[in-house]
């Protein structure tokens, strides 16, 4: 199957993106220019700072940017900034910058990129509180990118064990089953999660939140799999293999999970692939509508909340950028999906 | 033959529901096999005929408790005990079943494509006790020659072999626990003519060596007729003739067996293409005909043929038919 | 010298794939003659239903007819070579369903479950003629009857799943002949059907033949349906056609090696029951295969090293009135 998979050029693309994404979200504290809760007041809604490769002394290699001088317009106290072009700063790798607990558990102050202190990296702008962007978004990424994980373990476990037993025994169990699953997912789905989550104590704590949520989300999104499988194993239920290992006496145990389940592992692992931006979104949607992960917690769902205004999309567009990353996760999880799901197709003859 | 025989099977009956509506209804019965009784002697063939929607596949999953049974008795004699093998439990069943094995049509979906031939064939040995790989790997070995493969080739997935071979396989596989029945479900229809030939070369060979009994199920009567000592016809989920198999091929008591003898296309050149042919459809058997079912397409019909259902009488000795007109 | 209807003269259709190239006929020559029944057999492999597919350029990629000439003998003494027309253009589609038609296998698939049965069938009239529709149900409802549906009234407004398997193949057969085709291409016609309607259809088949003064090209695995059907028989192994016979001469004095053995691995009933089955040496070999000499060779008891796997194959040579074999043993021994 994996040979399959890499003649799929734009999903063998789309897992490197993955990749480089989710290592992001492993190595955040490092990789972002500014600590979470670094913030410069002086330079509150600032616009991304633009990299130049030349000024008028020449071609540099080597990106720099400008300082940040800024004016408030003395009629609509609006905030605005020009570059100072007198003030270079050349982008450094392995700066000294806020100091940071790496994994909540080192302390360091390195960060991969960044400038001198006295100029500022602003590279997709600050917000309201003069905070960067760019370092929140990426610190961002490790909330709205796990959550998925979590979320899809538990649908998974949860659905293929109810769906096994809902094929294979059939009758009685599996009507049962059934229509509770139709129950479950004839529940309009943001209505139920906003009603779960607003029900989750405002006291817990940010992890409790954070676990809490994840379950919400699996609530509904175990049904999908456990009808899948549930499928499946109707089908190869009939299979004249199985009969045959019925025949010379193996358990019911036994051919359900060694005859049954592998033969369609790859389709489980597809199905999984693609539910992964669904939770993705949900937690986003949730968190955007407020009733999610609230701050300090920081998601892009999160980002997104504080850019819930007509001012933000007239004057600070840059704030609406967490949701480039939203579409660009989305995208490449259903690329390498699609792409893995090509690749699974049996081919057994 | 005077001996008790090794299986008998007594009224057997297997019911399918048809279900409509939300609350899965019951609103009818497919009659698959409604009411069959054969006696099966020890080292012999008996040969179960039909075409579709016949029972004849029901009938040998039903025999081998792959499908229970709606009513009647199979009958299994080990030992001298007699186990009812359509009632009992999965307790009793369980160590019943190494002694009962079944070879299937397809040879491709018969086999785990996943599990390399070892894990195959060594599964009913796994599965009954036989823990010791090298014990597993030897008996799989000796299994494999037997039916004519290499040794080596247990480390294979199935996907690299024939359609022959892996019937092959299939055969090894049911060979595995020593058992005394083997119920054949069709399983050279699959297989090109050539191929064909040396499977049944092979089962005949195993027969002899292993003093196999064989249920041998098939559509095809000249293979069928090949392999058999004796030929049991069904029709609409009922046994409509049963006899030794050159009595039936020669004096065929039943019109329907006598239409399929005169159906089957042989190689024969000088055989007349104009003979008169079976007329109407199969039978549907969630919609059977009145009376006798073979009826509607019987050129001899009579008024008494459309309201009562003849008897599976015996006209000759070990020669039994199912029709009005034989008496 | 009876008129030939089609030539397939030095077909080769080969197949690319990425293991290799399969040669799926490699160098068949056939003439099918007016009116008559020629019926291709062979295994599975051998190459008979690609030739049929190559009749009417159905061959998809990645295969392909590389070389050789079918022509089609039309009766106004004009004739088409269907390998020069361009696939899929507007002349092979004007001759496909009315002049030369073709029917499948597995008559479940070969019906679009979303039309009527009647609709099916008029489709194939109204491609191909100017009838209206008034005019076209009728023709259609009186083909339906004459392919032995009952009810045809009725059943044209039903649906393929209502129906039986023996019924739709006769539909099938009445949406192929509904034109009046000069020849019927009929692969594997009567296989997925149960015995007593397999026997109907042929019949069927042939009373039609003699009504419509119809070719059959018959292709099919089972020698008893040849003998059931065929005046002519070729019988194909990797490609080649082995043998070429009239039928009777075929069954009752068979040539080829290969001919014998088929004819005596098939249990009969006349036979002595339970005895051991011919059977043929080897397996089929790996299509991705060239073998030098007759392809029969590896398996064949009659093998002679030296002339059997030597330079190009045999090719068919006539050893009687109307039998032909592509064997060096039969020709040397012929010529002896």
């Amino acid at each position: 199957m994996w040979w399959k998979f890499r003649k799929h050029r734009v999903a063998v693309w789309s897992a490197t993106v993955l990749l480089v994404l989710y290592l992001t979200a492993v190595f955040c504290e490092f990789l972002a220019p500014y600590s979470l809760s670094f913030q410069e007041t002086s330079y509150t809604y600032a616009p991304p700072q633009r990299l130049h490769f030349s000024s008028e002394d020449g071609f540099h290699f080597w990106p720099f940017v400008y300082g940040l001088k800024g004016q408030r317009d003395p009629e609509t106290l609006q905030k605005s900034y020009q570059e100072d072009l007198t003030r270079k700063y050349p982008i450094r790798l392995l700066v000294k910058g806020p100091t940071y607990k790496f994994w909540g558990l080192f302390k360091m102050d390195r960060h991969l990129i960044g400038v001198d202190s006295d100029g500022t990296l602003f590279l997709l702008g600050t917000d309201s509180m003069g905070r960067d962007l760019l370092s929140r978004i990426i610190y961002g990424s490790r909330i709205s990118l796990t959550i998925g994980l979590l979320g899809v373990s538990l649908s998974f476990f949860l659905g293929l064990s109810i769906g096994a037993v809902s094929g294979y025994f059939g009758g009685w169990v599996d009507n049962l089953i059934q229509r509770m699953i139709e129950i479950l997912r004839s529940f309009p789905q943001i209505p139920l999660w906003l009603a779960l989550s607003a029900a989750l104590p405002s006291s817990w704590s940010s992890l409790q939140i954070y676990l809490g949520i994840t379950v919400v989300l699996s609530i509904i999104g175990w049904t999908g799999l456990a009808r899948q499988v549930r499928g499946k194993i109707l089908s190869l239920r009939e299979e004249d293999f199985a009969t045959a290992a019925l025949l010379v006496g193996a358990s019911q145990t036994r051919i359900m999970w060694h005859h049954l389940l592998p033969s369609f592992m790859s389709h489980i692992i597809v199905s999984l692939t693609l539910a992964i931006p669904a939770m993705i979104i949900g937690e986003t949607s949730l968190s955007f509508l407020g009733l999610g992960l609230r701050p300090p917690i920081t998601s892009w769902g999160v980002l997104l909340k504080e850019a819930q205004n007509m001012r933000t999309v007239a004057f600070y567009p840059w704030l609406l950028s967490p949701a480039v990353f939203v579409i660009l996760t989305v995208l490449v999880f259903n690329f390498m999906g699609d792409g893995l799901r090509d690749a699974a197709d049996p081919y057994e003859r | 033959m005077n001996e008790e025989p090794l299986l008998q099977v007594r009224n057997l009956k297997k019911y399918f529901p048809i279900k409509q509506g939300f609350f899965n209804q019951v609103v009818g019965q497919i009659r698959a096999v409604d009411g069959i009784s054969f006696d099966l002697y020890h080292g012999e063939c008996l040969g179960l005929v039909g075409e579709s929607g016949s029972g004849k596949t029901t009938v040998g999953r039903s025999v081998l408790r792959a499908l229970s049974p709606t009513d009647g008795q199979v009958l299994f004699r080990l030992d001298d005990r007699s186990y009812d093998l359509a009632t009992a439990t999965e307790g009793t069943l369980r160590p019943l079943r190494q002694h009962m094995q079944m070879i299937f049509q397809d040879p491709y979906s018969s086999l785990n494509p996943r599990m390399t031939v070892f894990d195959i064939i060594g599964e009913p040995l796994l599965v009954n006790g036989v823990s010791d790989k090298s014990e597993r790997e030897q008996r799989v070995q000796e299994l494999l020659t037997q039916v004519g493969l290499k040794p080596e080739h247990m480390r294979r997935y199935p996907h690299a072999f024939s359609g022959g071979q892996r019937q092959r396989i299939g055969i090894a596989r049911a060979l595995a626990l020593h058992p005394k029945l083997i119920v054949a479900d069709e399983p050279v229809s699959a297989l090109d003519v050539s191929v064909q030939a040396q499977v049944l070369n092979l089962l005949q060979e195993l027969q002899e060596n292993f003093q196999l009994t064989y249920l041998f199920i098939a559509h095809d009567l000249s293979v069928v007729g090949h392999i058999s000592d004796r030929i049991a016809v069904m029709y609409a989920g009922k046994l409509v003739e049963l006899g030794a198999t050159d009595e039936l091929f020669h004096q065929p008591r039943h019109p329907y067996t006598e239409a399929l003898l005169a159906a089957v296309p042989v190689p024969e050149p000088s055989r007349d293409r104009n003979r008169t042919l079976l007329s109407g459809e199969v039978a549907d058997p969630a919609n059977l005909p009145s009376g006798c079912v073979f009826h509607p397409r019987c050129p001899y019909a009579e008024d008494r043929c459309k309201t009562e259902v003849p008897e599976f009488r015996e006209i000759a000795t070990g020669h039994l038919a199912r029709c009005h007109l034989v008496e | 010298m009876k008129n030939t209807l089609l030539s397939i003269q030095n077909l080769q259709t080969h197949f690319f794939l990425d293991e290799g190239t399969v040669r799926a006929v490699n160098g068949v020559n056939l003439e099918i003659p007016l009116g008559e029944t020629m019926s291709i057999v062979g295994e599975s492999g051998c190459g008979k239903s690609v030739t049929a597919f190559s009749v009417l350029q159905l061959i998809a990629s990645p295969g392909r007819i590389v070389s050789g000439k079918i022509v089609f003998h039309r009766s106004n003494s004009d004739d088409v070579v269907l390998t020069d027309l361009t696939e899929g253009g507007e002349r092979i589609r004007a001759i496909r369903g009315s002049e030369i038609a073709m029917i499948f296998q597995e008559p479940m698939t070969s019906l679009s479950p979303v039309h009527t049965v009647g609709n099916q069938i008029m489709e194939a009239l109204t491609l191909h003629t100017n009838l209206g529709k008034t005019e076209a149900r009728l023709q259609v409802i009186d083909m339906m009857q004459r392919v032995g549906i009952p009810n045809p009234v009725e059943r044209f407004n039903q649906y393929p799943h209502q129906m039986s398997g023996g019924l739709r193949q006769r539909t099938i057969i009445a949406m192929a002949l509904v034109c009046q085709p000069k020849l019927l291409i009929a692969d594997e016609p009567t296989t997925a059907l149960d015995v007593t309607i397999q026997a109907q259809i042929l019949q069927l088949m042939r009373d039609l033949q003699t009504e419509f003064e119809m070719s059959i090209l018959l292709i099919t695995h089972d020698l008893g349906v040849v003998a059931e059907m065929a005046d002519q028989v070729a019988v194909m192994y990797m490609g080649r056609i082995v043998e070429q016979a009239e039928m009777t001469n075929l069954f009752t004095n068979p040539q080829h090696p290969y001919t014998q053995a088929l004819l005596e691995s098939i249990p009969r009933r006349g036979k002595q029951p339970k005895t051991e089955l011919k059977v043929i040496a080897g397996s089929v070999p790996n299509p991705f295969e060239q073998i030098t000499g007759c392809p029969f060779h590896p398996r064949c008891e009659e093998f002679s090293d030296g002339r059997c796997n030597q330079g190009d194959p045999p090719i068919l040579s006539q050893l009687g009135t109307n039998q032909h074999v592509a064997c060096f043993i039969r020709e040397k021994d012929k010529i002896q």
